[in-house]
C-alpha cells in the first residue's frame, strides 16, 4: 500500500516541478535553520572526548563576595584556592573535583631555544585527569603524589610537541613556560577549543606556583580558579549543591567582613552556557524563550506558507480523492494517504537541510559555535566527526521533519478527508 | 478608477479567501516578526554609526609578564638596587624611543574593549552621577585621540597635567551640571569619603565602551609617572596597561618588528614582553566575547528566513492562481487586456493583499514597541523609529511579493486567449 503511495508521490513530484521544488526548499531551509540549533545545542552540551562527563559534570565558573555589612557592595571574579579547598575538595557526595587555573598565556620554548610561542597553560591537580578524558599519545599524567610535592612536570598537545620539537618523541624532555622549566610527562591529542573546561595546550600541577595572583585581596575568597565537580550520577546533582551551600556557609561564618556568593552554581553543562559574565545569575529562562520563540517562527512561517499550498495542491486533486472516497476510502485512510505523501516531501527537504545545517556549522563555526573565550586562545576551535554526527541529531531532525509534516499538512489533510463525496466529484 | 481596480481586486481576493487567508495569516506574522528584527537591527546600526569617541587606528597594546617566583631567573627584592615602578618606567621608556612611537600611555580599567571596568558615585554640590572611572597618564589622550567636544587633543592633555585634575566626557558634565552650564573649574568629591576631591579640569566629548554600547558618562583620573617610581608592589603593575600609538609610515608588521627588536630590551628587573597585540585584534577578540556581530548576523539570517518564506510563499500561491484561472485570463486577454496590464493586475493583487495584512501587524507592532519589548537601553522607542522599521518592513515585502509573483504572471502571460477559450 504504502510502496504505492510512494510511487504515486514521486510521480506527483515529477508532474508539477516548480511546487516540488517550492516545498522541499521551504522545508529544507527551515529543516537547516533549526537543525544548525540543535547541532551547536549538541556540541555545546553533550559528551565528547576529552569532556567525555558532561553529563553529570557540575562547573563553578564564577564567584563573587558581598560585604557583610552593605549588601550592595559586592565584587566578582573567579575562585580561590582557598574556597577550592574548603568548600569543594572535601565534597563527600562526588565522585571527583577538580580546581582549575584556566589557560594562561605563556611563552613556550625550548630551554635555550631562541623561538618563543604564545600558548595557554592550565594550572591544575592530580584529579582533572579522572574528571577530563584524554587520549594519551605517549607518557601519562602526573599522579596524587607529584601533584603534591610540586613537581614541574607538564602534559602537552600534540601540536605544540610538533611546533617545539618536530615530533612527539618528547617524553622526558624538558620545555620552558614563561622561564619556568619542566618536564614533559606526557602527550594528548589536541583539544578544541569549544571544550572550554578541559581546554589548554599544556597543563601542569599549580603547586608549581608560589604566590597565587590577587589571592590576597578579598579576604582570600576570590582569585583565578574554576572548579569542576564530576558526579557519580546526575541524580547526585542536589545532593551535592547541598553539601557545597553547607560547606559555603560553614566558610562564611568564619569570614570577617566579606561572604562568598555562588550565584546558583554549581551549574550543570546547559546552565553554566548562559552563564556569561561574573556578576550575573545564569539566564535559563531567558535562554529556553528565546530558543522557544526562534523554533516557532521556524517552524509556524514555513507550515503556514506549506499549508496553503498544499490545499492548493488537494484542491486540484479533489476529482482523484472524490472518486477514491466513491470507491469505498474511509476517512482515516485518506488522512493517512495525504500526510504520508506529504512526508515524502517533508523527509526530502529534510534531508537536504540537514546536509546544508552541517556545511553551514562546518564553514560558519566562528560564528555559530564561537565561545566567549576562545578569540582570545592559542588554539583552534575545531570540530570532529565525533562531536557532529551523533544519533541523537538525527532523531531530532526526525523529529522535527515529523512536527512540519503535522503543521504543514494536517489541516489540509483533515479538511480535504471530510469532503463530501459529490462536492468532490464535481471538483468543488 | 484607482477605486474601482482596488475594488475589483478585493472582489478577486474575497473569491479566493481560503487560499488568501492563508495567505494573509503568512503576511500578517511575517510583517510582525520582521519588524521586530528590523527594529533590532536599526537600533544596532545607527548605535554602531555614532562616533565612539576614540581612534583605535594604528594603535597597540603591549603586554608585560612578570617572572613568577617559581623561575630560576626571578630576581628577589633583596638582589635589586631598582625598585619595581623604575624596572616598570625603564620599559616604557625603551617603548618611547622604538621608532615610530608616537605616544604611550599607562592606565587601569581604561582602554578600550578592555571587558574590565570600574565605576563609582561621584558628587558636585548636591548631584550624584555614577561614573566609570578611567585611571590613565595623560598621554592616554594622545593614543585614543580622544578631545574636546570640538576636536583638539592637547587642551585635555595640558588640563589633565594639572595636579589633583579631573577630565570628565560631556555626559557627565550634562547630568552634573544640566544643560546650559559648565562643571569646569568646580569640584568633584566622592560622597562618604572627605579625601577624594578632584577640580574639573577639562571636558571631554563623549566616549562609549565600544560601537554597540550605549555612552556611559565618565572621568578620567590622573596617574604620574613619576609617583610610580616608588611602589614597589607586583600586584599594583598587573593592573596596568600600556598602550601606544605608532605613526603609519611604520603600522606594517609592526607587531612582528617590535617582538623582535624588543623581546630582549623589554626584559628587565622580572618583567617581559608577552605579547603585542593590535587594537583591531584586540576588538575583534571582544566583539567575538560579547557577540555583538553574531548576534546580528544570527538576527539578519531570520530576515532572510522570512523573506524567503514569504517569496516561496507568494510564488507557490499564485502559480495556483493563475493555473486555476487561465480560463479567466484567457478571456481578459481576448477582451483586450495587454500582458503587461494583466501582470499589473496580479501583481496588485498581491499588494492589496498585502497592505490587508500590514495594517493590523502595524498596531500589534506598534504596542510591542509601545510596552517596551524591543531594545529601548540603547535608543528610545519614538515615533519616527517606529516609521522606519515598518515603512522598511513594507517595501521588503513588496519587493518580494513583486519577486514571486513574476514567474507565475509570467506563466500566465503566455496564455494563448484561443487555446484556452477552447478549452473552456
Amino acid at each position: 500500500m504504502y510502496k504505492q503511495y510512494l510511487s504515486q508521490t514521486l510521480h506527483l513530484l515529477k508532474e508539477n516541478k516548480l511546487l516540488s521544488i517550492i516545498s522541499i526548499v521551504g522545508t529544507a531551509l527551515a529543516i537547516s535553520m533549526i537543525m544548525v540549533i540543535v547541532i551547536v545545542y549538541e556540541v555545546k552540551t553533550a559528551n565528547y572526548e576529552p569532556e567525555t562527563h558532561r553529563d553529570r559534570m557540575l562547573t563553578i565558573k564564577w564567584a563573587g563576595i558581598v560585604d557583610k555589612k552593605h549588601p550592595d557592595w559586592n565584587s566578582n571574579s573567579m575562585l580561590s584556592l582557598k574556597v577550592i579547598k574548603e568548600c569543594f575538595y572535601p565534597l563527600k557526595s562526588a565522585e571527583a573535583v577538580t580546581g582549575l587555573l584556566p589557560y594562561q598565556q605563556k611563552l613556550a620554548n625550548i630551554p635555550g631555544g631562541t623561538t618563543d610561542l604564545k600558548c595557554d597553560v592550565s594550572f591544575t591537580d592530580a584529579a582533572f585527569w579522572k574528571v577530563f578524558e584524554f587520549s594519551f599519545l605517549k607518557g601519562k599524567p602526573f599522579v596524587q603524589e607529584e601533584f603534591k610535592s610540586g613537581i614541574k612536570k607538564t602534559v602537552i598537545t600534540e601540536s605544540l610537541a610538533r611546533h617545539l620539537y618536530g615530533n612527539i618523541d618528547v617524553i622526558g624532555k624538558p620545555i620552558r613556560f614563561s622561564y619556568v622549566d619542566y618536564i614533559i610527562s606526557g602527550v594528548v591529542k589536541d583539544v578544541s577549543t569549544l571544550a572550554e573546561a578541559a581546554y589548554a595546550q599544556a597543563w601542569v600541577p599549580y603547586t608549581v606556583i608560589k604566590r597565587p595572583f590577587y589571592e590576597d585581596w578579598s579576604e582570600g575568597l576570590l582569585g583565578a580558579f574554576r572548579c569542576y565537580i564530576l558526579a557519580r550520577n546526575s541524580s547526585d546533582f542536589d545532593k551535592i549543591r547541598n553539601e557545597v551551600n553547607r560547606n559555603v556557609s560553614a566558610l562564611n561564618a568564619g569570614q570577617k567582613n566579606q561572604n562568598l556568593i555562588l550565584r546558583g552554581q554549581p551549574d550543570t553543562q546547559f546552565v553554566q552556557m548562559t552563564r556569561k559574565w561574573a556578576n550575573e545569575d545564569a539566564k535559563v529562562k531567558e535562554t529556553v524563550i528565546k530558543y522557544t520563540i526562534i523554533l516557532v517562527i521556524l517552524l509556524l512561517v514555513p507550515a503556514i506558507n506549506l499549508s496553503g499550498m498544499t490545499l492548493s495542491r488537494m484542491r486540484k486533486r479533489m476529482a482523484e480523492i472524490g472518486v477514491r472516497k466513491a470507491f469505498g476510502a474511509n476517512k482515516k485512510e485518506l488522512l493517512g494517504q495525504i500526510l504520508y505523501e506529504n512526508f515524502v516531501l517533508t523527509i526530502l527537504g529534510g534531508i537536504v537541510g540537514l546536509f546544508f545545517s552541517y556545511i553551514s556549522v562546518f564553514f560558519m563555526k566562528e560564528w555559530l559555535l564561537s565561545t566567549s573565550m576562545d578569540s582570545f586562545l592559542a588554539g583552534s576551535s575545531s570540530l570532529s566527526i565525533g562531536m557532529l554526527f551523533k544519533p541523537s541529531v538525527f532523531l531530532y531532525a526526525l523529529l522535527f521533519c515529523l512536527l512540519l509534516n503535522m503543521l504543514s499538512a494536517g489541516i489540509p489533510a483533515w479538511k480535504t478527508s471530510r469532503t463530501n463525496i459529490v462536492n468532490a466529484l464535481n471538483d468543488r | 478608477m484607482i477605486d474601482k481596480m482596488i475594488k475589483h481586486i478585493l472582489k478577486q481576493i474575497w473569491v479566493q479567501r481560503i487560499t488568501n487567508a492563508w495567505l494573509w495569516m503568512e503576511l500578517f506574522l511575517v510583517s510582525i516578526f520582521l519588524w521586530f528584527i528590523l527594529d533590532y537591527l536599526y537600533v544596532a546600526v545607527s548605535t554602531y554609526i555614532t562616533p565612539t569617541g576614540f581612534d583605535i587606528e594604528h594603535t597597540y597594546r603591549v603586554g608585560l609578564d612578570q617572572m613568577p617566583l617559581e623561575s630560576e631567573d626571578y630576581i628577589p627584592a633583596d638582589k635589586k638596587k631598582t625598585t619595581i615602578g623604575e624596572d616598570y618606567l625603564t620599559i616604557v621608556n625603551r617603548i618611547r624611543n622604538y621608532p615610530g612611537v608616537e605616544a604611550v600611555s599607562i592606565s587601569s580599567y581604561a582602554y578600550p574593549y578592555s571587558g574590565a571596568n570600574s565605576f563609582n558615585n561621584y558628587q558636585l554640590d548636591t548631584t550624584q552621577v555614577n561614573l566609570q572611572l578611567r585611571h590613565i597618564t595623560s598621554d592616554f589622550f594622545r593614543v585614543f585621540r580622544i578631545t574636546t567636544p570640538d576636536g583638539k587633543i592637547e587642551p585635555l592633555v595640558s588640563a589633565f597635567k594639572q595636579k589633583n585634575s579631573v577630565v570628565i566626557s560631556k555626559d557627565a558634565d550634562q547630568k552634573l551640571m544640566g544643560d546650559g552650564h559648565s562643571a569646569l573649574g568646580k569640584t568633584l568629591t566622592q560622597p562618604d569619603v572627605d579625601s577624594i576631591s578632584k577640580k574639573v579640569t577639562g571636558i571631554c566629548s563623549y566616549i562609549r565602551y565600544s560601537e554597540f554600547a550605549k555612552g556611559y558618562p565618565c572621568a578620567f583620573f590622573g596617574y604620574e609617572e613619576s609617583d610610580m617610581a616608588k611602589v614597589n608592589s607586583s600586584d599594583f603593575f598587573f593592573g596596568l596597561d600600556l598602550c601606544i600609538r605608532v605613526s603609519p609610515e611604520v603600522d606594517h608588521n609592526f607587531s612582528s618588528n617590535f617582538r623582535k627588536d624588543m623581546t630582549r630590551q623589554l626584559k628587565v628587573g622580572n618583567f617581559f614582553l608577552l605579547d603585542i597585540k593590535s587594537f583591531a585584534d584586540i576588538r575583534d577578540s571582544y566583539f567575538k566575547m560579547t557577540g555583538d556581530f553574531n548576534e546580528l548576523k544570527t538576527r539578519l539570517a531570520v530576515v532572510a528566513f522570512l523573506l524567503i518564506n514569504i517569496f516561496l510563499g507568494i510564488i507557490g500561491t499564485f502559480w495556483f492562481r493563475t493555473a486555476y484561472r487561465r480560463g479567466e485570463m484567457g478571456l481578459r486577454i481576448a477582451l483586450g487586456s495587454t500582458r503587461t496590464s494583466l501582470r499589473g493586475l496580479l501583481i496588485a493583487e498581491g499588494l492589496v493583499l498585502l497592505t490587508i495584512a500590514i495594517i493590523p501587524a502595524t498596531v500589534v507592532s506598534f504596542n510591542i514597541g509601545r510596552a517596551d519589548l524591543v531594545d529601548v537601553d540603547r535608543m528610545d522607542f519614538t515615533f519616527m523609529r517606529f516609521l522606519i522599521g515598518i515603512v522598511v518592513t513594507y517595501l521588503l515585502m513588496i519587493g518580494m511579493i513583486v519577486l514571486g509573483i513574476w514567474y507565475p504572471a509570467r506563466q500566465a502571460m503566455s496564455i494563448q486567449p484561443a487555446e484556452v477559450l477552447h478549452e473552456q
